[in-house]
């Protein structure tokens, strides 16, 4: 363990860690952009440069390692000096377009310009001008932004390990290029785009949808499969734009957020972020694909014809608790592996506890396959749904045996309660609910389910409600309400929890109130770290501890 | 500018007020007798339009009478938007700064794939509401590209409100 000084601080820090590194890691900034923690260093972009005592020249912070006794320091005008004149060489052929960009707002490169750069160039000639080119159908290149850091380049070669990038041509004429005739492969493509410190890299799924500030990100899982990876929604208003991976820098440089990342994390969590550096294009695309796009969508039932009469929630509640209470242990329920681990609780303590039935069942949503271009990267796992692990935990804490939905509507209910989202998977098991008298179905998107049943209720999409989901690893990760909402439909908890108190007179609570009881009664969320629950927002302030 | 002074002490010419008041009173009688017509025929008529400010502040100190007895409207007054064009191509780049910084969200912009080499994007549809606009000029301060401007046509007349929203197209103005 080495201990250092920086900047007239002493530091100790692990054996084998950079300079760069040790000083982010105790809040002392060193600009970068070539660096990330997932590859190894190329010292390509020579940002990073610091004074270190007894060495005649600069030296890249990203590549010295700390040793014993070492003086850097990084305040000092030769280093400013150095900053300075990287940026004005950077910028030589950059278009400065960032009006254009769709990395204004959120940019490295302009982020430092502002903090580091010169006020003027001392190149006066034309720059160059170069065209698009695109990388696959999701990406499209533009070699005028590019600052040559070579990171998409080192993704390809240390994590996916396929070399499918390269760079092309040298000096000014440099560029990053594919094989001649051949496209980056779907898969773990549009991470590229996330690395990017500039905006060389952009998504067709974003181009010039909306400009980054006006943006807010917010931190909460993919629900598109079992792996739960960690993303950013940012959205405005009722839409969410686009999904990221909760890429290190990119998060770094949000001004609204804590600029110093790694010294925000909790040291065991830093593996977790990197893990979560990337998620795969399904998840990047789908994401926004399987969201609510029927925010008008009203209460309907008891016939679930839209026009006849008590279309409002408290008529329907009441009329759905009072159905529970009839069936009695002939009530039977399919839950969603969508529905996080409250709603998962609250749905098996009414049809268990408060109906008295039994027979539960899970929708099987596909397996997510890992893609054929995945290379060394693989994060997708289990079913294309984000919670049946949790929701198998929560079953067996209650001492029920989780059927599968075929198996539910074979026993023959008298009243049927879907939790959905069903997203069309139970659209080939329609025609045999004939049989069961009352089917309710709570779900957000209109499928032939909604069509069928005889009561829906419109409940939330996952962007639009709290909650946790367990991934496939047994992690208790926080869901978080990423746009607004607006029409009839309502939280799919506050559904269950009023029916609950139709029936048995007994409020269960709002998200955090369940949390809590989750934590008491089911032995794998009592672990969880509870300390940062306040007020409505829930665990927000503990994020980082909630993985 | 005659502000009160608490502290001074006022003659009996000023205690008194009737002085002044009959002072005040001239000034009104002698308008009454100047028989100046102040109301116009708008829209027959219109305001004429004299130079910019710089130009109006300089005469202003000699002239002011000039000023006074014609109604005129400045020419760099703000009144309603253009876009500016070099030939065939759009200035505007969509990159929603107007957007962003309007008060009043009079402006709605969608952006798409520009023609011109030079540049990424291009307004796909640029919508302009003069009924929220209240001519603030702070889309003119914001436009990194200077593709917006105001106009001194201050009269903005339409039989219905749509018409006040206004497009690409209707906004135009080619620079040779
Ligand atoms: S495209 Fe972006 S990530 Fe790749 S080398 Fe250029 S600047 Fe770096
Ligand atoms: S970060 Fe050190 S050279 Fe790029």
């Amino acid at each position: 363990m080495p201990t250092f000084e920086i900047d007239g601080k002493k530091i100790t820090v692990e054996q084998g860690k950079t300079v760069l590194e040790a000083a982010r890691d105790n809040g002392i900034e060193i600009p970068y952009f070539c660096f990330h923690e997932s590859f190894k260093s190329g010292g390509l972009c020579r940002m990073c440069l610091v004074e270190i005592e007894k060495m005649p020249k600069l030296q890249t912070a990203c590549t010295t390692v700390a040793t014993e006794g070492m003086v850097v320091k990084t305040t000092t005008d030769r280093v400013r000096q150095a900053r300075s004149a990287i940026l004005e060489f950077i910028l030589t052929n950059h278009p400065l377009d960032c009006p254009d960009c769709d990395q204004a707002g959120e940019c490295v490169l302009q982020e430092y310009a502002h903090r580091y750069g010169p006020d003027r160039s001392a190149f006066t000639e034309p720059k160059q001008l170069r065209e698009h080119i695109a990388l696959s159908e999701l990406i499209a290149y533009d070699p005028e932004r590019c600052i040559m850091c070579e990171r998409c380049v080192r993704y390809y070669r240390d994590i996916v390990g396929s070399e499918e990038l390269a760079v092309m041509y040298r000096g000014a004429h440099a560029e990053i290029t594919t094989f001649p005739g051949k496209l980056l492969t779907y898969g773990y493509v549009g991470n590229i785009a996330d690395l990017c410190p500039v905006g060389a890299l952009t998504t067709s799924d974003f181009r010039f949808k909306e400009r980054v500030f006006n943006l807010r990100a917010t931190e909460t899982v993919c629900p598109l499969c079992e792996a739960g990876c960690l993303i950013y929604a940012d959205a405005k208003l009722y839409t969410v734009y686009r999904v990221r991976s909760r890429n290190p820098m990119v998060r770094s440089i949000h001004a609204h957020e804590n600029r110093n990342v790694t010294s925000f994390y909790p040291k065991p969590y830093i593996d977790a972020i990197s893990r979560s550096s990337y998620i795969c294009d399904d998840g990047r695309l789908g994401y926004k694909k399987l969201l609510n796009d029927n925010h008008r969508a009203i209460p309907a039932g008891p016939d679930n014809r839209l026009a006849s009469g008590n279309n409002d929630w408290s008529s329907i509640i009441a009329f759905v608790a009072q159905k529970i209470k009839q069936s009695g242990a002939k009530t039977a329920g399919i839950i969603s592996p969508f529905a996080t681990n409250e709603e998962a609780y609250a749905f098996m303590y009414m049809i268990k506890h408060a109906a008295g039935g039994s027979a539960i069942g899970m929708l099987r949503f596909p397996e997510a396959k890992e893609y054929v271009s995945a290379g060394k990267l693989r994060l997708r796992r289990g079913m294309q749904a984000p919670n049946a692990n949790g929701i198998g935990q929560i079953a067996k804490a209650f001492d029920i045996r989780l059927l599968s939905h075929d198996e539910v509507i074979g026993s023959g209910p008298a009243f049927l309660y879907i939790l959905g989202p069903s997203f069309d998977q139970m659209d080939p098991l329609v025609d045999r609910l004939g049989a069961i008298p009352c089917v309710v179905a709570q779900d957000f998107r209109p499928s032939r389910l909604t069509e069928r049943a005889h009561i829906v209720m419109p409940g939330m999409s996952y962007a639009q409600k709290d909650g946790t989901y367990t991934n496939g690893e047994g992690r208790v990760q926080r869901l978080r309400k990423v746009v607004r909402t607006e029409g009839e439909a309502r939280d799919d908890l506050s559904i269950l929890s009023d029916i609950i108190a139709g029936i048995t007179g007994k409020r269960i609570g709002g998200f955090d109130q369940v949390l809590g009881t989750l934590m008491k009664e089911v032995p794998s969320f009592a672990s969880i770290d509870f300390d940062g629950l306040t007020g409505d927002v829930g665990l927000r302030k503990a994020a980082g501890r909630l993985w | 500018m005659t502000t009160g002074d608490r502290n001074k002490r006022y003659g009996l010419r000023e205690a008194v007020y009737l002085i002044e008041i009959v002072r005040g009173l001239g000034v009104t009688i002698r308008h009454f007798f100047r028989r100046r017509k102040f109301a116009m025929n708008y829209p027959e008529e219109k305001l004429s339009i004299v130079g910019n400010t710089k130009q109006i502040i300089k005469t202003m100190d000699k002239d002011a009478q000039r000023l006074s007895e014609r109604p005129e409207i400045v020419m760099n007054a703000r009144g309603k938007h253009k876009l500016l064009f070099d030939g065939d191509l759009i200035r505007c780049v969509a990159c929603k700064m107007c957007e962003t910084v309007c008060p009043f969200f009079a402006i709605y912009i969608e952006p798409e794939e520009s023609r011109d080499p030079r540049k990424e994007r291009a307004p796909k549809v640029f919508e302009l509401d003069l009924t929220r606009c209240a001519y603030c000029g702070y889309c003119v301060e914001a436009c990194p590209e200077n593709a917006i401007t105001m106009t001194s046509d201050y009269s903005l007349i339409a039989k219905q409100r749509p018409e006040l929203v206004l497009q690409k197209e209707t906004l135009k103005r080619v620079i040779e």
